[in-house]
């Protein structure tokens, strides 16, 4: 039996798609979102080398810092005196951080998948553009010896400062430090 | 690792619903630490997991789960 007349024509009109989809370069982004990171010194909560809480170097988004209040806020330290004497955190070191999503007053459905995907209801806010509206920082008791509550208030003094912020769909995290290391 | 998760904030939350999910995080993070430096019992460390209205057996399963991706921040 002949091919039908339909058939060749649907063939044709994908051939030709095709061609066109492999000619033609893939669109992509051609500007670069810069990240930019810094450096600064946590003081561990539960980490100790002897009797001394060492102080750990690590690296922090710079919008995540200007979003919490900086680093003394944080209870972080970048002086350059700490800065040269601070070590790498060690394996399986995770330090207390904050993480925080500014909500968006007047959220807006959106479909996932560029269009294609399930409806879902977007709440993360700063819908200006690109702006940022997940941060992350690392948050420590700063220059004395750490305990839970200098932790506490720290956490309370940022979550009140950052009410109006956050929005009436904002969210913070308070994700205490897991110090899963031995030290030999 | 989900052995030291966090107390969350959300608008409208009450100042006492604050201060006690940063209570039960300090207390799971403290119960956490002894528990991998061996000073707790694993049957004590669950009971107290279990006590703050957690299912121990779906934290094992998510602790055993591997974590992907990402690095410590």
């Amino acid at each position: 039996m002949a091919t039908p007349v339909w058939k060749l024509q649907r063939m044709l009109r994908d051939a030709q798609a095709r061609e066109t989809y492999l000619s033609t370069e893939r669109p992509s982004k051609t500007t670069y979102d810069a990240q930019p990171r810094k450096k600064a010194v946590y003081t561990p909560l539960l980490l100790k080398v002897g009797a001394e809480y060492p102080k750990l170097l690590l690296s922090i988004s710079e919008a995540a810092l200007t979003f919490f209040g900086g680093a003394t806020a944080l209870g972080l330290s970048e002086t350059p005196t700490d800065l040269a004497d601070a070590v790498r955190a060690p394996r399986n070191f995770r330090p207390s951080k904050l993480m925080a999503m500014v909500g968006d007053g007047t959220p807006a459905p959106k479909k996932a998948y560029g269009g294609t995907g399930p409806r879902y209801i977007d709440y993360s806010g700063n819908t200006a553009g690109n702006a940022q509206a997940h941060f992350t920082a690392p948050i420590s008791c700063g220059d004395q010896t750490p305990t839970y509550d200098q932790l506490r208030t720290k956490a309370n003094a940022i979550r009140n400062a950052k009410l109006a912020a956050l929005g009436s769909y904002g969210r913070l995290d308070l994700i205490l430090e897991v110090a899963n290391v031995s030290l030999v | 690792m989900a052995l030291s998760f966090g107390a969350l904030w959300y608008p409208g939350q009450n100042e006492e619903d604050w201060q006690l999910e940063l209570d039960q995080a300090i207390e799971r993070s403290i119960a956490s630490q002894a528990f991998l430096e061996g000073k707790l019992d694993a049957d004590d460390y669950l009971e107290l997991v279990f006590q703050q209205g957690y299912e121990p057996e779906e934290i094992i399963e998510d602790v055993l789960t591997p974590r992907t991706g990402g690095g410590i921040l």
